[in-house]
Formats: structure tokens, sequence, C-alpha cells
């Protein structure tokens, strides 16, 4: 049994390098190109990070015991926000620019508002969207701080909406 | 048999019990073996759900073989090869008590759920008897999943990659917790190989042998999306499914088992979509889709078997590829407004300009909506060491144009749903008259389309041909030959576009006939690459131009000095009269200057008419150098 945890420790630390291999490819077919992170010793879990190779720098961040990823293998709930603006921003923000679009709904419901706020959600985002998106280099997490500074100042989204559930649940 | 199951249950008395107390001990051991003879007399180890439940298939010679590779997937140390045997070690291992489990470690029952979920129903565990495991990752896990319902997810072909055409298939995982509308953050899962090289070379010959590891993956199905959609600019066609939710349960207990296990992947039968169909089944053991392939598990097919279900499927969604929604702004411009947009992009005229802001708004709005997805898709592809982004001051010009994009609007489907395409094996019978006699051909490939073909489910711009053998019978001569053994051939017609500016490229390697030569119907072994253009006024229009220059090369016993280097010019025309009939006209010329030296013109014309989605008949009359041929085919896909 011992010998299964040395294993899979060291099976968990040879998949990170062998991410970067499968750069050139891609998933140019059937099956290639998501990989599997190393499950926690003994742990029966499976999850997957896109790689490196996939994302050029935009690696989806998440390895086993990140804070990012609970013990069962799953996005911790608590961190779910965050990960989805990181790893859309270029298509919130494009949304946001146009007031309009399924990641920004999908944003919209991780803050609680109800479904037929979306609308009114998007406008907001379109209207303010040079407080959201500062300047060029604006991050993901700045990003939603601003929405969230937005959200608490509008006279209807504040009351549909929860900003501080971070969860959707 | 017995012997061995004896073994293993005494193997595992031993190692299992010795710390607990004796009348525990034997009361545990009493109803384990109770359990494991009511198993043996209503013989579960022989049931379709084991089967699947362990991977179990049949072996050519008789026995029975489990595909997955991992041993930790088995109880039982001859668990790959002996259901009885796993069958009784998986009892045996569900009666461990939890003190025996190293921290860390999760009880054999929390480890292998859906196995004890469906010997649970089979011999109604007595709760009593038989102390049942708190599963806490395990219930969490369900808890975040929670599936109302399942995906077929189908990525399509990419441009100018025609291997792309066999696409790819994935599932995801339908949440009660996200309701209906947030998919993006439901959860995917992927079947991957494990690629360890870099070698292209070794990289398909490794897949071809199954030496890479495969493995199952859950991941935010978003990921997906950014990777097929955006990076790839790839359409997704999404199958939803209809299971129920215990089925639904059961399924994903098993992936929770194949978490920790892999498989030899092997890139034509043991892919993604075969072990994605094979979870189909988990849930719904009365599904057989995997029996209807030999050969090799195309995704596309796979789409068509889950299709054929009897109201498997309950709804068809297709998200459009980032250069696709690019493309649906631009079918909606008239070419002035494509004009500028491509001046923008090229950076010819700026959105601050007054030939620019002198538009209307929404004019202003279509064409900024057009370039960002154009920036969106450059900012993902690292072609040069200058990240592309959409820069601030564009978004922030969008946004103060206050129309909402049109994504209400219907959208326009530049990829059509992958089931209504042909199937991939072909069969053709043909009768036809050279100059001197008529003959009878009869032909077969596996794979995949070809440009004649209807293009429906398919890239309508590319074309793999994988071993196609043709032979014929003449009729006078009274002998069989073979015409035509094509062992690959890929043609990817890039219609020119301003934007892109991508060639068209062919290439081949066959074996064929030297029709240009009176030499009884000898054959070559040929190969040949070329480049070209292509053009096509606009994604939906019925013509579609092309033009190529080959290199080639071919060898024959029949050529003086047996080989002769050249290549050809050609040029041509597909044209769709209407939705089922197609003709294409061709010409070219050839020069060859090495070896034997020879110059000559072939024509060709080639007419066909689809009768259904796997039939069609085709009309062609070819002329090479002084000789001519007609032919009169039916073809079948399957």
């Amino acid at each position: 049994m011992k010998r299964r945890h040395l294993i899979a420790i060291a099976a968990s630390l040879l998949y990170l390098p062998v991410s970067s291999f499968a750069a050139g490819y891609g998933a140019a077919g059937c099956g290639l190109g998501s990989m599997v992170i190393g499950s926690k010793p003994g742990a029966q879990q499976i999850f997957a990070a896109t790689t490196n190779g996939t994302f050029g720098s935009q690696t989806f961040g998440i390895t086993s015991g990140t804070s990012n990823c609970g013990d069962h293998g799953l996005l911790n709930l608590s961190k779910e926000r965050e990960i989805f603006a990181q790893e859309n921003y270029t298509s919130l923000i494009k949304e946001m620019a146009q007031g309009k679009g399924e990641n920004l709904a999908t944003l919209a419901s991780l803050y609680q508002c109800p479904a037929e706020t979306h609308g009114e959600f998007g406008a907001m985002t379109q209207e303010k969207f040079d407080h959201l998106v500062t300047n060029d280099q604006t991050t993901s997490n700045e990003l939603l701080a601003q929405l969230e500074n937005q959200l608490s100042q509008h006279p209807k989204l504040a009351k549909s909406c929860n900003i501080h559930l971070s969860a959707l649940n | 048999m017995p012997f061995a199951f004896l073994a293993v249950s005494l193997f595992f008395s031993f190692i299992w019990f010795p710390a607990v107390s004796h009348s525990q001990d034997n009361n545990a051991a009493r109803y384990l073996a109770e359990l494991q003879q009511q198993a043996r007399t209503q013989k579960l180890s022989d049931q379709r759900s084991w089967h699947l439940l362990l991977k179990y298939n049949k072996k050519r010679f008789g026995g029975m073989e489990s595909e997955a590779d991992g041993m930790a997937f088995f109880n039982s140390p001859a668990g790959k090869t002996d259901p009885e045997s796993e069958l009784a070690a998986t009892l045996a291992s569900f009666f461990v008590p939890l003190a025996e489990i190293a921290n860390g470690e999760e009880h054999p029952q929390c480890n292998f759920p859906a196995r004890f979920k469906w010997l649970n129903e089979q011999l109604a565990f007595d709760p009593a008897r038989l102390q049942i495991q708190e599963c806490d990752r395990l219930g969490r896990w369900l808890e975040i999943l929670d599936p109302v319902g399942v995906t077929l997810v189908f990525a399509s072909y990419f441009l100018n990659n025609p291997a792309s055409m066999f696409g790819h298939t994935l599932m995801r995982i339908d949440s009660r917790r996200t309701g209906g509308d947030n998919n993006l953050i439901n959860y995917g899962v992927n079947y991957a190989a494990i690629p360890d090289t870099e070698n292209a070379f070794l990289y398909a010959l490794k897949g071809l042998i199954g030496s890479f590891e495969g493995r199952f993956a859950i991941f935010p199905y978003y990921t997906k999306v950014q990777e097929y959609n955006n990076w790839e600019s790839r359409d997704l066609w999404e199958y939803e499914l209809k299971f129920t939710e215990d089925q639904l349960h059961m399924m994903l207990l098993h992936l929770w088992e194949l978490g920790g296990t892999y498989f030899d992947y092997y890139y034509f039968q043991e892919n993604c979509s075969y072990h994605v169909l094979s979870l189909l089944e988990i849930a719904n053991p009365d599904l057989r889709l995997k029996d209807e392939f030999f050969f090799s598990v195309i995704p596309a097919d796979t789409v068509k078997v889950v299709m054929a279900q009897d109201q498997l499927v309950k709804q068809i969604v297709y998200r459009p590829a980032v250069l696709n929604q690019m493309n649906h702004h631009r079918a909606r411009m008239d070419s002035g407004e494509r004009q500028l947009l491509h001046a923008i992009i090229k950076g010819e005229v700026t959105i601050e300009s007054a030939r620019f802001t002198s538009l209307s708004t929404r004019t202003q709005a279509l064409l900024l909506d057009a370039y960002m997805d154009y920036l969106q898709y450059q900012s993902m592809q690292q072609v040069s060491d200058q990240e592309v982004k959409i820069p601030r001051s564009l978004l922030s010009a969008r946004s103060r144009l206050r129309v909402a994009s049109d994504q209400n609007e219907e959208v326009t489907l530049f990829s059509s749903p992958p089931h209504l395409g042909h199937g991939t094996d072909r069969v053709r019978l043909g009768v036809g008259h050279n100059d001197r006699e008529p003959f009878l051909e009869l032909a077969y490939r596996p794979a995949y389309h070809d440009l004649m073909a209807k293009d429906v489910g398919y890239d309508k711009h590319s074309e793999i041909i994988f071993l196609d053998f043709k032979l014929r019978y003449y009729f006078e001569s009274e002998r069989v030959r073979l015409d035509r053994a094509n062992i690959l051939s890929i043609t990817s017609l890039n219609p020119y576009d301003p934007l892109f500016g991508k060639t068209s490229w062919r290439g081949s390697l066959e074996i064929d006939t030297l029709r240009d030569r009176d030499c009884h119907y000898c054959n070559s072994l040929k190969a040949f690459y070329g480049r070209g253009l292509s053009y096509r006024p606009d994604f939906f229009s019925p013509l579609l131009l092309f033009s190529f220059i080959d290199l080639k090369a071919e060898l024959s016993g029949h050529l003086q000095r047996d080989y002769r280097l050249g290549g050809d010019l050609e040029a041509g025309a597909y044209y769709d009269i209407s939705e089922n009939l197609r003709v294409k006209i061709a010409g070219s010329y050839h020069v060859f200057i090495v070896g034997e030296r020879k110059r000559f013109f072939t024509t060709h014309f080639e007419s066909r008419y689809a009768l259904s989605q796997n039939l069609d008949v085709r009309l062609e009359l070819n002329r090479f150098d002084h000789n001519h041929e007609g032919i009169f085919s039916v073809n079948y896909y399957f």
C-alpha cells in the first residue's frame, strides 16, 4: 500500500512536465490535449487542468492541493467566480462591451442574480464598462472587484443579486 | 476455478480480519461466504452489467479480459481476466473494517461505489451484517455534480486541418445546481491519451499501437469551450441525452471508479468515443452502442449511433467557433462594410477616423463585434512574440454603442450536425467503358469523405481518403485488375479569405493505373504533393474554383527507366446545381522531365446525385492523354 502511494506521488510529479509536450498538438484529434493532474496519493479522484500547451500563457491554474481545488477533485465553490472570470476573461470583457452574452449571463448567475435581471446586468456592465476595465492590464480579480462595487451601487441589482455568497448554490 | 476462488477468499480473510474480535470475524466471514455463494448461484459474474462495470470483453480465443490496465482497478490479482474471482474479491473487500484502511485511503466501498451499488441491488446487503461505510469525499463530489442530464459533445473540424474532420467527443454533466442556462459552469468529462512524445511520427505510431495511457478527466466545461471554440476555432455540437436520474447516478459512480485507472489508448479503436459510449452503456445497460463498431470507432459515427437510439437525444445545440461568430457578422455586412473591416484589421483605417465614426451605430457595432472576434481568436494563437489582445480602447468604443449585439437572432450554421453526414465506410459498384472494352468496377474504403460526396456533416472543403481499393473486371480481356489502391489522400481547399490568406494543399500516396499508356492496365506506385489557390464567392455559394501545382513521382516497371518525376498543373470547378446534385469539371497538364519524359493533358468531368444520406450515384467521364473512359457508379455509405 505504501508503495502505491509512492507511485502515485511519482506519477503526479511526472504528469506536470509531461503537459508541456502536448503543446505542439493541442487537441488536434480524438482525445488529445487534456491532462490529468495527479490525484492525491491513494485518492480515487479525477480531475484535469487544461494544460499550458492548450492555453498558451493562460494556464488553467489548478493543480491538486492548491486552494482552487477541493479534495473531491472539483473546484472549491468559494473560488468558482474567480476561476470563471480568469478563464473566460477575454470573452467576458467582450460581452460586457456588447452588453450581452452567455459568459456574462453565467457570471450574473454566479452572483445569484435571477435570470430576469440578466438583461439589466448586461446593460449595467456596458454602461459602466470604463469603470470595470480601467486599463489594458486590468486583471480578472480587479474586474470582479470593480463589478462588485458597481453591483452594490446599482439600485436594483444590489438587491436582487448577492455579491457575498460566493457560490452558486 | 473453485480452488482459485477459495484461495482468494482465504487470502482476503487473512489480510483483512486479523485485528477484529473472533465472533465478529466469524460473523463477517460467514456472511461474506453466503454472499459469495449467492453471487455464484445467481451467476452475477456472467451478467452484462458486471462486464460493463469491469470493462470485460470476450477475448478472441475464449475467456474474458478487462480493458482497464491500471491494476488498482481490480480487487483480485486475477481480476483482469477472471470476472468471477474479481466479484468474490470485491465482495470480500466490502467487509474490510474501516480501522484497516490507511489514512488518506478510501474504503473499497467508496472506491468502487458503482460495483457496490449494483451488487447491493442484486444481493440486497444486510446492513446489520455488513457495515455500510460513509463516503465523505464521494458524497461531496456527487453533491456538486448533482446530475439531471448528460450531453454528448462533438467537436467538429478546424480550418486547414483535414485530420480534425474525424472529430472528438466528450461528455458534459448537466447539474441541477447550475440550472438550465448555465452550461458553461457544468463539468465536462473527457477521455484522452497522455502523450509522452513530441515527435510527430512516434506520436502517430504510439497512438496506433496503444502505447499511450488514456485517462478520464473532469473539468469545468468552459475550459473546453475556450479550447475548442476559441483557441482552435471549432464548432461544438451538443446532443442533450435523456437518462433517468438513477441512471446518471450510476454513470457518475462508475466514472469515480475510472478516475483511478488508465487504459491503453488506441487511436482507432479504444479512443475517446469508444469510452464515451461505454459510459452511456453503464447508465443504461440495455443500450448496445459499442457493438456497432468493428474496425474503428470514428467520433462522428458514434454520434450517429446515439441519434439512432429511440428517444435518447432530447435536443441538439450548436455552439459556433469564434471565427464562425465573426463570419456570422461578416455575412450580414455588405461588400463595402466587409472591405472596411479588412482595412480596420490591417490597421489602414482606425476606429477614431471619420470614415468609421460617420457610419450608423448599428454598422459600427457590427464591424466592432467582428473585429473583436478576430482579435480574440488571434489572442490565443501566439503566432508571434507580440501579445495580441482586444485593446481597451476598442472595447470601450464598443460599450458606448448602446446596441446589444444581435445574439438573439438566428445563428448562421457554418457546419452541419455530424449525425446527418454519410457513413464513413463506402462500397462502390460501377460499370464503365473505355476505348476498347466494357468493365465492371468494385471498390471499398473504410474512411472517410471525398469532395464529390454530399458534404452535410463534413468540412465542405476537405477530403480524406484512406485505404480505398478499387478492382476492375474487363469483359473482353477477361481479367481482374487492381485499378487503384489509395493508401492515403488528403485535400484541403482553403477558399481565399483576405483575412487569412491560406493556400490550399493536397497530397497522396497510391497505387494507380498508368492511364496515359497502353500497357494493359499496368500499375504504378504514385506520390504527389501540391499547393494551390481556391476561391468561393462566399461561404454558402454553390461555386468553388480551385487550382493546383503538384510535384509528382511514379514508379513502375512499365516506365522507361522504371520511373518518372515531374508535376502537373490543374484547374477546375465544383458547382452545386441543387442540394443533391454536384458537378465537377477539371483539366490538368502533366509534365514529366526526369526518367520517362512525357507531356500530356487529362480532363475530368464528374456529376453526383445524392439519393439519400447514404446513397449516391455518379457519372464520370475521363480523358487521360489519348485514352477515354466513362463510368456510372452507385456508392453506398455505412
